[in-house]
């Protein structure tokens, strides 16, 4: 793949050099020190979270993480959050696939316009009508409720991830597949897919990610038994109650799935946005 | 330099997409029905919530009173608003300093990354970690940390012998505190658009620069900023429809302070509904929101017609 | 067989069937009676409802009756309560609200079971319950049209807290009327330069709560003489307003107008700031903090001298039922449980006070408060702001969350030095008189 030379033919000169790892190292402390932080705070205990001056090793406590999973039913939330956010992501490819290659094709716009209606209102818009309508279907509480709630965020991110790497397909191979006499759907799966593979897995991850750390749908809809992680588990800040170093920890442990999964695919994610951002 | 600009256009058939030629293959085939799903399902997802909030509005309600029919009283009301007028330029005040700083050090980011030899997968990674954090939890690490008493950013900066700052709680250069701790979550993820963008762009057009003599900066804002116009427009897309939409981090960390001048439309309509019980108010100021955003969506579109065909 | 005997037996059988079919009244209490049923309860993250959390099973191996609690942050608890009780879902069946900012619009919304006929159904309440053991006032608060809408949980209010140690230090005394709390503020900033001094509440709508006591004292009040009007624009509202703000201003933390009690409670427990008008539910979280059970000491906010008026801040949460909810009567056995003396003295070691006179007068609370002198100075305070606070710092409206709002801005205004204390009371009592 071809990278953009820093200077091809000119050696890079020892200052140049010294500066770009430079801001290298200042771009990753910046990142770094509040996630440091958090992940600190959550083995301290509360009254020591934010003692000034910092004390940066207090003797590490695990009790923070023993109230998240005794306190609150932790596991089981997040079991909920993984189906739900995978159901969405799910949703959103099965669905902007082929609307992408469809949009792509035609070079139109509206569609994909429309589609971002979804993200253009605020959540709270949604919250009441999808309860009453939802509640008269017999659905609330349940994961299809919440998947197809989430599908309304994760269909337009997914479409919109994906139109630039669709747009870099040569029609060329398109026409070509129809002369052969493909059917549409097989020109799809056997000619495009594989070309668009990366995108793909980068509308995955975005999907993922926003769909994991929503919290407003399932506030008003989940059930009991399908409160996701996020809903269930900040709740350690309020009057009479302030608990930092629980809050820290339930953090800490929201966070980690989708970093696990951002981990696992980030190789084709660096190449996937690369690819596809471009032609956009 | 047009001429450079120019020339991948040609050069790169696997690139850019090319203008469309009548022949057999397009004429017949037509694809169409393939989006209908995907828009039919977010169409019947949302048709009823809009229509229910455009109802609505259309009324005086709240809560434990009478509902009764104003038409447009509501928007009218709210056009008249001072607290409403305060709000929607606060969300553009904030929209166009975050949107800006984010584009231009997620660009920055994006270059460093690409010059990045060393373990770029790891660095590349770690890079993505902000976006993923909960917007909630992102809302109180900024509250705590960037505390003028508590905070440990002030302690930070008092040991390099600066003196405290109001960070949120100025009122004046509130938002630009909140649009700071914004593109800390943000940037990263528009550098990475960025680096991908940087990545697939064809060598040979930095070779004719170099033989033009193009380079350095120069060659950065002639031949590299150009040919990243479309990854940089997708980014602001996907930003703008979140930015006008900013709730979490004011909710959470100012309220929407210090008085009213970190409260957005999103928060102004949260609080007209959700702490003021006043529906149909808070309606009107949800679609006007959601106008708004549409009109900057449809900007935006067009400009990507201009860049990218 | 012999008639006689016939009539006989069928007459025994008849008066034993009518006697087996006679009606619930003349049954006794049963705690089992609901067996098996399943109740959700929507609370709000409290120091009440996080013990309740915990205390949960043995409401279930009393009753047989599953709970299901979920426990969420004051805002998005409201936020689905209000979606869930305006869509009318019979979802939730116990929750908890504020009367004294929610109950009036909640009630008119018809959101609340009446409680009434619960507490006089003797089938379904258990014989020591004992209405009148509540404060009237919270009794009162509660009631809305006649209806009793909740039942009290807990009792709260702003209390005066300071650092015996730093005053004793800078040879200050410790402020006996409401007056002497700015001078001694200026005497231990002038005693020790470093020593934070004061901090308090500065969010726009957390300020009306710490700031109440502060007009009430001077001898003001947020309503007009006759009741009707919004009364911010009075002279001696004004003082007390001002002094909030100045206080604030003057020798508060930078920053303060961002600051609610999370802050407020780290810069005491830190031990950076020497007084502050705080919540009595902060008193356990305070008390973690080393050293500060020996130097922290607790009373209600000094009354004003001129005035002679002490009037506190005082109020507590309300459990209530839903008026959707399809299982009223196996709610109300939660809520008469939750609130029954023997689980309000269980509270007491985790910081909630009791809103019953007898819990707070009894060997357990006197047991706790025994064992530390602070903790005694607490429960003295608490029972004082029981007796003669008040749950009503709003202008005359049923819109008092927005009263909040307005209030609170008017004093970060003059906190931040934006308007002077007298045109931005008038200012705000015109945005008050809209809200009529």
């Amino acid at each position: 793949m071809s990278t953009v030379p820093a200077s091809p033919l000119h050696r890079r000169s020892p200052s140049a050099l010294l500066l770009g790892r430079l801001q290298v190292v200042l771009m990753l402390t910046l990142v770094l020190l509040p996630i440091a932080w958090m992940l600190l705070a959550s083995f301290k205990h509360s009254v020591d979270v934010m003692t000034l001056p910092p004390r940066l090793f207090t003797a590490p406590t695990l009790d923070n993480y023993r109230e998240l999973f005794v306190r609150t039913d932790f596991l089981h939330n997040t079991w909920n959050s993984l189906v739900v956010a995978f159901g969405a992501t799910l949703l959103g490819l099965v669905l902007a696939i082929p609307a992408a290659f469809a949009i792509s094709w035609h070079r139109m716009t509206w569609p994909a316009t429309l589609t971002l209606f979804a993200r253009m209102a605020p959540g709270t818009l949604f919250l009441l009508p999808w309860f009453v309508l939802f509640s008269k279907l017999d659905l609330v509480g349940s994961y299809t409720v919440l998947i197809l709630t989430h599908g309304a965020i994760t269909v337009p991110v997914a479409l919109w991830t994906l139109l630039p790497y669709f747009d870099g397909v040569p029609r060329a191979l398109i026409e070509s597949g129809q002369i052969d006499g493909c059917r549409p759907h097989a020109i799809l799966l056997r000619i495009v897919l594989p070309l668009v593979v990366p995108g793909i897995m980068v509308a995955a991850i975005l999907c993922f990610v926003f769909t994991w750390n929503y919290f407003l749908f399932a506030l008003a809809l989940s059930g009991f038994d399908t409160k996701t992680a996020i809903v269930a588990s900040f709740n350690f800040v309020g009057e009479g109650v302030t608990n930092w170093g629980a809050l820290m920890a339930a953090a800490s442990m929201i966070a980690m799935p989708p970093l696990v999964l951002a981990l696992l695919v980030q190789r084709r994610l660096v190449s996937g946005l690369a690819l596809g951002a471009v032609k956009g | 330099m047009k001429s450079i600009v120019a020339a991948p256009a040609a050069a790169s058939p696997a690139g850019i997409a090319q203008r469309p030629h009548p022949g057999l293959g397009q004429r017949s085939l037509s694809l169409a029905w393939m989006m209908w799903p995907a828009v039919s399902f977010v169409g019947a997802m949302i048709v009823f919530p809009l229509a229910y909030a455009v109802w609505i509005s259309l009324y005086d309600a709240s809560l434990g009173a009478e509902p009764r029919f104003v038409g447009l009283g509501n928007y009218l009301g709210l056009l008249r608003d001072p607290e409403f007028r305060n709000a929607f330029k606060v969300t553009w005040l904030l929209y166009a300093a975050a949107l800006a700083m984010q584009l231009v050090l997620g660009t920055w980011l994006g270059v460093v990354l690409n010059g990045v030899r060393w373990a770029r997968n790891l660095v590349c990674t770690i890079a993505i970690t902000p976006f993923m954090l909960p917007p909630v939890v992102v809302g109180m690490m900024a509250m705590v940390l960037l505390d003028p008493s508590v905070g440990i950013v002030n302690w930070l900066i008092g040991l390099i012998g600066m003196p405290p700052q109001l960070w949120l709680a100025h009122p004046t250069w509130v938002l630009a505190s909140v649009a700071l701790v914004d593109t800390w979550q943000w940037a990263p993820f528009v550098a990475l658009l960025v680096l991908g963008g940087l990545q697939s762009l064809p060598v040979s057009v930095f070779e004719a620069a170099e033989v033009d003599g193009v380079i350095g900066w120069r060659r950065f804002v002639f031949v590299t900023l150009p040919l990243l116009g479309p990854t940089l427009l997708t980014a602001a897309v996907l930003r703008s429809v979140d930015l006008l939409r900013f709730f979490d981090l004011v909710f959470i960390a100012t309220r929407g302070g210090p008085g009213n001048a970190s409260t957005t439309m999103n928060m102004y309509a949260y609080q007209q509904g959700f702490e003021f019980s006043r529906f149909g108010w808070a309606s009107a100021s949800m679609i006007t929101l959601s106008l708004v955003v549409l009109c900057t969506v449809v900007v935006f579109a067009r400009l990507r017609r201009a860049v990218s065909w | 067989m012999n008639p006689v005997i016939r009539t006989l037996a069928l007459a025994c059988a008849t008066s034993g069937a009518v006697l087996l079919s006679a009606p619930a009244r003349a049954q006794s209490f049963d705690w089992k009676h609901f067996d098996g049923e399943t109740l959700n309860v929507l609370l709000n993250n409290h120091p009440w409802s996080n013990a309740i959390r915990d205390l949960a099973p043995e409401f279930s191996a009393k009753t047989g009756i599953k709970l299901r609690i979920e426990l969420l942050n004051e805002d998005p608890q409201r936020a689905r309560l209000g979606t869930l009780l305006q869509a009318k879902s019979s979802d939730i069946d116990v929750f908890n609200s504020l009367q004294i900012r929610e109950g009036a619009v909640y009630a008119k919304a018809g959101w609340y079971a009446d409680l009434t006929p619960f507490v006089s159904n003797r089938a379904l309440t258990a014989p020591d319950f004992n209405l009148e053991d509540f404060g009237e006032g919270l009794r009162k608060t509660a009631t809305f049209g006649g209806k009793l809408v909740a039942l009290p949980i807990n009792v709260e209010g702003p209390l005066f807290y300071w650092r015996s140690d730093i005053f004793a230090k800078c040879k200050v005394e410790v402020p006996a009327f409401l007056e002497d709390i700015p001078l001694a503020a200026a005497k231990l900033k002038a005693c020790d330069a470093g020593q934070g001094v004061w901090a308090s509440r500065g969010v726009r709508n957390a300020i009306p709560y710490a700031m109440a006591s502060f007009v009430f004292n001077s001898g003001g009040d947020f309503k007009s003489a006759d009741k009707k009007q919004p009364g911010l624009c009075q002279p001696k509202t004004i003082t007390g307003l001002s002094m909030y703000a100045d206080l604030l201003k003057n020798y508060g933390p930078v920053g303060a107008t961002n600051q609610s009690f999370p802050q407020v409670v780290e810069l005491l427990g830190q031990g950076k700031i020497a007084m502050t008008h705080e919540s009595s539910n902060e008193f356990s979280n305070i008390m973690k903090y080393p050293g500060r059970e020996g130097d922290l000491q607790i009373k209600v906010l000094p009354k004003g001298r001129d005035s002679g008026i002490s009037k506190p801040v005082a109020f507590g949460f309300g459990l209530s039922i839903s008026e959707y909810s399809k299982k009223k009567e196996a709610a109300w056995y939660f809520v008469q449980w939750a609130t029954s003396a023997e689980v309000e003295t269980k509270l007491v070691a985790k910081g909630v006070a009791p809103p019953r006179t007898s819990v707070f007068a009894g060997p357990a609370m006197k047991n706790w408060a025994g064992e530390k002198p602070v903790r005694q100075q607490w429960a003295d305070a608490l029972r004082e702001i029981s007796r003669t606070g008040t749950g009503d710092y709003a202008s005359p409206t049923d819109r008092v969350p927005e009263t909040r709002e307005i209030i609170g801005r008017a004093v970060q205004e003059v906190v931040l030095g934006q308007k002077t204390a007298k045109e931005a009371a008038c200012a705000a009592d015109i945005d008050l008189a809209k809200l009529q």
